[in-house]
C-alpha cells in the first residue's frame, strides 16, 4: 500500500474498510423488524377491546331524550365547572363524531367510565340509558397491555438474545425492555388510580400505545437507526392524529386539550402501520443477507 | 505544522486491530467467532491481537458458557473507543490535507508493515 501524498491512499482505503466493517456488523446486529411486527400484531389483537362508551338511539323519542340530556350536560357545566359529570366535548360535536350504523341515529360518544356510571345513576327511571350505554372496557384493555405488552417486551428480549447466540452479535435491548415494561406498569398504576388528567387519557387508551411509540424511539437509539426513530415518531404522530387531538374551548377559562376515543378501526390502522413497517424491514434484512 | 500521519497510533492502526475495534464499536458485546468471521482471521491470530488490545486497556475479554458450549465475548472499553475515534479523526485529517494540498510532500514517517487496510 502506497503512502505517497501523505498516506492519502492508505487513509482512504482504511476509512473505506472501516465503513464496510461497520455496515456489515450493523446489518448483523439489528433486528428491529421483530418488535415492529410483534407490537403491530398485539395492537391489532387489542382492537376489539377498544369499544367506546356510547349511547345510541334509533327512534325519535330517544333521540330527543339523548339530545336534551347532552344539552343539560353543557348547561350544567356552564353553571358549575365542578360537576361530577363533565361532557368532554360540546354535545353537538360528540353527537356528530360518533360513528353508528345506518339509519336515523343519534349517539353520544366520549363518555368516560365515571360518566357512563353516573349517567345510569342519574337517570334510574330512564330505561334508555340503562340499556343503551355500552359497557366500558378500559380495564380490560389496560389488563391486556399489562400482560400482552410485558410478554411482548420479554419476547423481544428473548429474540435479541437468541440472535446474539446464533450470530455472535446483537443489539443490547435491556434499556428498551426495562423502559417498556416500566411504562406499562405506570399505565396500569394510573389506570387503577384514575388520576386526572393522566388517568383521563389512560381511559382513552392512548397511553399504552404512546408507550409503544416512545419505546420504539428508545430502541432506535440502541439500534442506532434514524429510520426506526422516524417510524417511532411517525407512529406517535399517527396516534395523536387518529385520536383526534384538538383544543376545546372551556367556558370556565382557557381552552384545554381534548382527545377522541380510539376506536377499533383506528387501532387496526395503527397496528397495520407497525406491521407493514416490520414486514418491510424484515424483507430488507432477508434481501441484504442474500446479497453477495 | 505536524503532518496528521504522526497522530496515527501504531497499536491501533494495524489492520486487524483497527478492524477489531470498529466491529466492537458497532457491535457492543461481540462473540469471538463473529470477530473471526468478520475479519477473516485465524483463532491464534485473533487471540494475539485481542491480547495486545486488552493489554492496552482497549478491550475486555469475558469467557463463559452458553449451555454447555464455551464462549468468549469481547467488548470495547471507553479508552478503546477514544483510541478508535482519534485514529479515525487522524485518517480523515490525512485525507482532508491531501485533498487540500494535492502536491504536499510525502511524510517522513512510514507506516509499520501490515498497517495498510485493503
Amino acid at each position: 500500500m502506497s503512502t505517497k501524498d501523505g498516506g492519502f491512499d492508505d487513509a482512504v482505503d482504511a476509512l473505506t474498510e472501516l465503513d464496510r466493517l461497520r455496515r456489515g456488523t450493523r446489518r448483523q446486529r439489528r433486528g428491529f423488524w421483530f418488535p415492529l411486527i410483534l407490537f403491530g400484531l398485539l395492537i391489532l389483537a387489542s382492537a376489539p377491546l377498544y369499544s367506546v362508551h356510547q349511547a345510541v338511539t334509533t327512534d325519535a323519542q330517544s333521540q330527543a331524550k339523548l339530545l336534551r340530556y347532552l344539552k343539560t350536560f353543557e348547561a350544567m357545566q356552564k353553571e358549575d365547572g365542578d360537576l361530577p359529570i363533565r361532557s368532554t366535548a360540546p354535545a353537538g360535536v360528540a353527537v356528530a363524531a360518533c360513528p353508528v350504523g345506518s339509519g336515523p341515529q343519534v349517539a353520544a360518544c366520549g363518555l368516560t367510565v365515571t360518566q357512563a356510571r353516573q349517567l345510569r345513576t342519574l337517570a334510574p327511571a330512564n330505561p334508555f340509558f340503562q340499556t343503551h350505554i355500552t359497557q366500558p372496557s378500559p380495564a380490560r384493555a389496560a389488563l391486556f397491555w399489562l400482560v400482552a405488552g410485558t410478554g411482548g417486551y420479554l419476547l423481544t428480549a428473548a429474540f435479541y438474545r437468541r440472535r446474539s447466540t446464533r450470530r455472535g452479535v446483537a443489539t443490547s435491548v435491556r434499556v428498551y425492555v426495562t423502559a417498556g415494561v416500566g411504562l406499562l406498569a405506570a399505565v396500569a398504576a394510573t389506570t387503577a388510580a384514575s388520576i386526572f388528567p393522566l388517568g383521563h387519557l389512560v381511559i382513552r387508551q392512548m397511553v399504552p400505545l404512546a408507550a409503544i411509540g416512545v419505546g420504539l424511539v428508545i430502541l432506535a437509539y440502541a439500534e442506532r437507526s434514524l429510520t426506526l426513530a422516524a417510524v417511532g415518531a411517525g407512529f406517535v404522530a399517527a396516534l395523536l392524529a387518529t385520536s383526534g387531538v384538538n383544543t376545546t374551548p372551556s367556558p370556565d377559562g382557557p381552552s384545554y386539550l381534548a382527545f377522541a376515543f380510539l376506536t377499533p378501526y383506528r387501532l387496526a390502522f395503527l397496528g397495520a402501520l407497525l406491521l407493514a413497517a416490520g414486514v418491510v424491514f424484515a424483507a430488507a434484512e432477508r434481501i441484504g443477507r442474500q446479497a453477495p | 505544522v505536524t503532518h496528521p500521519i504522526h497522530d496515527l497510533d501504531d497499536l491501533v492502526h494495524q489492520r486487524s486491530r483497527l478492524g477489531i475495534l470498529v466491529v466492537l464499536s458497532e457491535g457492543g458485546r461481540v462473540q469471538f467467532s463473529f470477530l473471526q468471521d468478520s475479519l477473516g482471521l485465524s483463532e491464534g491470530n485473533l487471540s494475539r491481537h485481542l491480547t495486545t488490545l486488552e493489554g492496552a486497556g482497549y478491550v475486555t475479554i469475558e469467557k463463559g458458557y452458553e449451555g454447555r458450549r464455551p464462549r468468549t465475548w469481547t467488548r470495547l472499553t471507553s479508552e478503546g473507543q477514544q483510541a478508535l475515534n482519534q485514529e479515525v479523526a487522524a485518517l480523515k485529517a490525512i485525507v482532508a490535507r491531501a485533498e487540500a494540498h494535492p502536491r504536499s510532500a510525502a511524510p517522513t514517517r512510514k507506516l509499520s508493515p501490515g498497517t495498510a487496510v485493503t
